[in-house]
């Protein structure tokens, strides 16, 4: 199988700094492929080496099956939204969006019919003679869009393309870019330290941290099975509890975790006796004023805060002496629900578990 | 309302207060170190006015802000005059004190735009005023022992239609524009350079640009004297290599002239593109790779356009003191490459042939005013922000 892209083995070094270890990844056609990690995790340091802006201090980059690791970036078949979007500002909507076409040395007529389809696809009609600093971030980050877009390319490459825009507008752009990408059909790589970002958009999604992939998945895969402790941790909530596997029965594991014994589903290679992390998601967790009959993981304890949030009330609970609980429950029957959970009140959490996790790393 | 405007802010009231009574103590001071009667009494007066205004203006008197702003006015002008009547000291204090005082008296959101009284004031004094003179003597007659006769006559422009001068303002002008050429073709990639090195260097790079203004211009044109002589090291090691057989005649050519003004007018081209190429926004030389320009066409659809008010700086800084340059090429362009700032030394100080001198200054002055003009509309054409 050809990939979009391809990256074997991939590492980058600044000197004596390691932006990027190994990274090892495959992108199919027409996928909307998500880098997400935090800020200096070599998420960006990849990109820039995909677009050809880095060159690999080791291993191969394919493109289309290709070799790419001697190309310029202008004998690429990609196009990059940067972060700040880069718009010459010299040159206005038009002119900027034309500008790929233009150094393909495309006739007239052809150049003028793109661009006015490019801008009709990102919405911007009628603002072909507008400079740069005459619009909006939005408008600024759709007309970056539109000049990499007009020019077909195989892979299109986005850089954290709506950190500079406000909430609002980000999560229309979202939305908005993903209906694009099916539009177009093409491959978009996405840059981003955004969890909700990369959640919403993604048909996969990989996980960086300090230069390395932690775990490639969709979105349900990494938020449901998270390989590491810092996948769990970066994307979304979860409580962590350290403990020990005293027995492995039925494919559940069983820990022990400060006197308490909590059933969790084990990941490869859980052994007894190993210490492990066990991962519990705070949505997954359940508040009652009895002990649940459908689950061995139930556990009374007292509730220390409530936290309203308008769609969910966030707990913090304390079972036994030292294990300190997130819980989030939906508010769905308004604010009748919370009332019975106030803080100093005895009540019992429970969790099935298939919703808790064996982390081993 | 503009009085009001001073009196509305209690804040700077004391300020304003303080400023008063500090010059009026001051200026008492000078009076009593001046000898002269007419100076005493003419400071004596400003520390009395002072002492008066200060009272006033604690009294709130409508009106007296502006009596104050006068009096800041008055006390710059009279400062600069004492600078050369009663010494750089006396004038220099009073020029500041008036400063004091204005900048304390006049509305803070005025400031920025009175800020430019003092370079306005210089170049009017010593430009407009000066250029007045020479246009009212490049129509009069040259006196029998140099001097000036008050006799309107056009001959002195007439004189340099000559095709000699006409000649040499042309060669003037060519020296000048190759001399620009050469300090850009130079001078932008030092420049690039310099704003791509990695940030720490910079400053380092900088400051290796202007290190030849350390030494003065004089000085390192003669050494360049001795580096272009028959014997100096550049024949000396041509002879060595066996290239050439006799030394060869590098001075007192036009060539060493131009070698002269590129090396001293370099940093000005280089400062200018330094400071536009600094401020240049390379995230969008990578935009136009990834968009299929390659470095060429980067450069010149990219780079080039959005530099261009340094490129255009630049050569206006290095063309138009090459123009009129003189000791460079007088030194370096012997009697052979005479340029028209040459000449017109040679009118004023040798020949004192004052209203010729003085209208070969005002050709010279409309001929750098006119080429500025057209290279910076022509140049303007290509969109710049």
């Amino acid at each position: 199988m050809v990939f979009a892209v391809e990256l074997r083995k991939v590492s980058k070094h600044f000197g004596d700094v390691e932006a990027v270890h190994q990274v090892s990844l495959q992108i199919r056609d027409g996928e909307f492929f998500s880098l997400l990690g935090p800020s200096g995790c070599g998420k960006t340091t990849t990109l820039r080496m995909i677009a050809g802006f880095e060159r690999p201090t080791e291993g191969e980059i394919y493109i289309k099956g290709e070799r790419m690791n001697d190309v310029p970036p202008f004998h690429r078949p990609v196009n990059t939204v940067f972060q700040h979007y880069a718009l010459f500002p010299h040159m206005t909507v038009f002119e900027n969006v034309a500008f790929g076409l233009e150094m393909k040395r495309l006739p007239r007529d052809e150049i003028r019919r793109r661009v006015e389809e490019a801008l009709r696809l990102v919405r911007l009609t009628g603002l072909e003679n507008r400079y740069p600093r005459q619009l909006s971030g939005g408008q600024q980050q759709r007309v970056a869009l539109a000049r990499a877009l007009v020019n077909r390319p195989a892979v299109l490459l986005l850089d954290e393309p709506l950190g500079a825009l406000d909430l609002k507008l980000r999560k229309e752009m979202q939305l908005e870019l993903k209906t694009l990408q099916h539009q177009v059909g093409i491959t978009f790589i996405y840059v981003t330290h955004d969890q909700e970002e990369a959640m919403t958009m993604s048909d996969r999604i990989a996980v960086m941290n300090q230069g390395r992939v932690l775990q490639v998945g969709t979105p349900v895969e990494i938020y449901e099975h998270p390989a590491t402790r810092f996948v769990a941790d970066f994307i979304g909530e979860t409580n962590f509890l350290e403990g020990r596997v005293v027995d492995l029965e039925r494919g559940m594991a069983r820990v022990e975790i400060e006197g308490f014994t909590v059933f969790a589903a084990p990941s490869e290679g859980t052994h007894r006796g190993q210490r492990v992390t066990v991962a519990v998601r705070p949505e997954r967790i359940r508040l009652g004023a009895e002990g649940p009959e459908d689950t061995p993981n139930r556990y009374p304890g007292v509730i220390e805060e409530v936290i309203y949030i308008g769609t969910d009330t966030l707990f913090r609970v304390r079972v036994g002496e030292r294990l300190g609980l997130r819980v989030r429950m939906q508010n769905r029957d308004g604010s009748a629900s919370i009332h019975h959970y106030r803080p100093g009140a005895v009540i019992w959490v429970a969790w099935l578990p298939e919703s808790a996790r064996v982390l081993t790393e | 309302m503009f009085g009001m405007g001073i009196l509305s802010r209690k804040g700077r009231a004391l300020e304003v207060f303080g400023v008063l009574v500090f010059s009026s103590l001051l200026t008492f001071f000078m009076a009593g170190q001046t000898a002269e009667p007419p100076w005493r009494f003419l400071l004596g007066g400003i520390g009395l006015l002072d002492g008066f205004l200060a009272a006033t203006w604690i009294l709130g008197l409508p009106g007296i802000p502006t009596l104050i702003l006068a009096r800041a006015a008055l006390g710059l002008v009279l400062g600069l005059g004492m600078m050369f009547t009663l010494g750089l000291a006396i004038g220099l204090g009073l020029c500041l004190l008036a400063m004091a005082l204005g900048i304390a008296a006049i509305p803070r959101a005025r400031l920025p735009a009175l800020l430019i009284l003092p370079g306005a004031f210089y170049l009017l004094v010593f430009f407009a005023f000066a250029v007045g003179i020479i246009a009212v003597i490049s129509f009069l007659k040259r006196g029998p022992y140099g001097g000036i006769r008050w006799i309107f006559v056009l001959e002195n422009y007439q004189r340099a239609l000559d095709p000699l001068y006409v000649q040499i303002i042309l060669i003037s002008l060519w020296i000048a524009l190759v001399t620009t050429l050469l300090c850009l073709l130079i001078g932008y990639p030092v420049a690039y350079a310099m704003a791509r090195a990695p940030a720490r260097w910079r400053n380092t790079l900088l400051i290796l640009v202007m290190i030849p203004f350390w030494t003065n211009f004089l000085v390192r044109t003669l050494a360049l004297m001795f580096v272009l002589r028959s014997d100096g090291p550049i024949n000396g090691l041509l002879m060595a290599a066996g290239l050439i057989q006799e030394p060869v005649s590098l001075l007192f050519t036009q060539n060493a002239v131009i070698l002269g003004l590129v090396y001293g007018e370099l940093p000005f081209m280089i400062l200018p593109l330094y400071a536009t190429l600094e401020r240049f926004d390379f995230s969008l030389v990578e935009a136009a790779y990834d968009l299929g320009a390659n470095e060429w066409h980067a450069f010149r659809r990219v780079i080039w356009p959005l530099t261009l008010p340094g490129v255009l700086a630049g050569s206006t800084l290095v063309f138009i003191p090459s123009v009129g340059a003189y000791i460079t090429p007088d030194l370096l362009g012997g009697a052979k490459t005479i340029m028209i700032g040459n000449v017109i030394q040679y009118q004023f100080l040798t020949v004192r042939h004052w209203p010729f001198g003085s209208a070969l200054s005002l050709i010279l002055m409309a001929m750098v005013l006119a080429a500025t003009m057209v290279y910076l509309r022509v140049g303007g054409r290509e969109r710049v922000l």
